[in-house]
């Protein structure tokens, strides 16, 4: 897990330091991977799975081809972009760790030993709990995704498609 | 293997420092938006890890996560239409240099 941690870290600001925006959308997606590998050491497959499809193929696929639809410019992070955005820098460091003291305080102490997860497996099957409670309890979250996603396609073609000139 | 919860709140609230870091450094357009995919994604790691790690057996986050998952695909096709629209229009999607949607 340690190991999943670090590459996804690593991954993340490589997204935000290399040089060509092509390369960028290569790192997101490799993030996207050590995230969606966390969410199967969290013990859900199906999350893991439509991480993969989802974000692994659809968005990724859609942010190669906005950036070649848009040309790439060069990046450089040097030794002046660190001094330029010293504060933006701090920020984020102060962000961090204020969000990890906050959450290890309230929430910290937990453990899952892989057991607990195979055990709980064992007496129902998580992926099919999942299933059960998005068509009983969550029978609605189908249907609006789908009207979500449906609009979502046509503002995206009406925004941009190009209109002929009268 | 023990697998404290401590492993997935620390990946997800460095991935959001990432994210804003991101959000509020880069210029460009695409690049901001993948930014915001960062923040979304540290903020799914939290759905599922505390649904998996209820005592109770509840998997509601990892319902909320799909929606969310969902959510971002619709938000990243409407943000790359606009952008592209916006190269269409002036030729760069420098977000400096922005200042209104409408055509000029």
């Amino acid at each position: 897990m340690i190991v999943i941690i670090i590459f996804t870290l690593f991954m993340a600001f490589g997204a935000l330091r290399t040089d060509k925006v092509m390369k960028a959308a290569a790192y997101l997606l490799l993030t996207l991977w050590g995230v969606a590998f966390a969410y199967l050491f969290l013990g859900s497959e199906y999350v893991f799975a439509i991480q993969l499809i989802v974000y692994g193929g659809g968005i990724v696929v859609l942010f190669l081809f906005s950036v070649l639809l848009t040309g790439h410019e060069e990046f450089q992070m040097d030794k002046e972009f660190i001094w330029n955005n010293l504060v933006q820098i701090l920020i984020a460091l102060l962000l961090f760790f204020t969000l990890t003291v906050l959450m290890l305080d309230v929430f910290g102490g937990y453990e899952l030993t892989g057991n607990e997860l195979v055990v709980l497996n064992e007496t129902q099957d998580l992926t099919q709990t999942l299933a059960t409670s998005l068509f009983t309890n969550y029978n609605y979250v189908l249907p609006i995704l789908g009207i979500l996603l449906l609009s979502a396609m046509l503002g995206s073609i009406k925004i941009a498609i190009r209109e002929e000139e009268l | 293997m023990a697998l404290p919860i401590e492993y997935f709140l620390i990946l997800s609230s460095a991935l959001f420092s990432i994210g804003v870091f991101g959000v509020i450094t880069q210029r460009n357009a695409v690049r901001i938006l993948i930014a915001v995919e960062l923040i979304i994604n540290a903020a799914n790691i939290n759905f599922v890890a505390f649904a998996s790690y209820n005592p109770a057996g509840d998997i509601s986050g990892w319902i909320f996560a799909l929606f969310i998952i969902a959510v971002a695909a619709g938000e990243a096709a409407i943000g790359l239409a606009i952008f592209i629209n916006v190269f269409r229009n002036y030729g760069e999607i420098d977000v400096g240099h922005l200042f209104t949607l409408r055509e000029v």
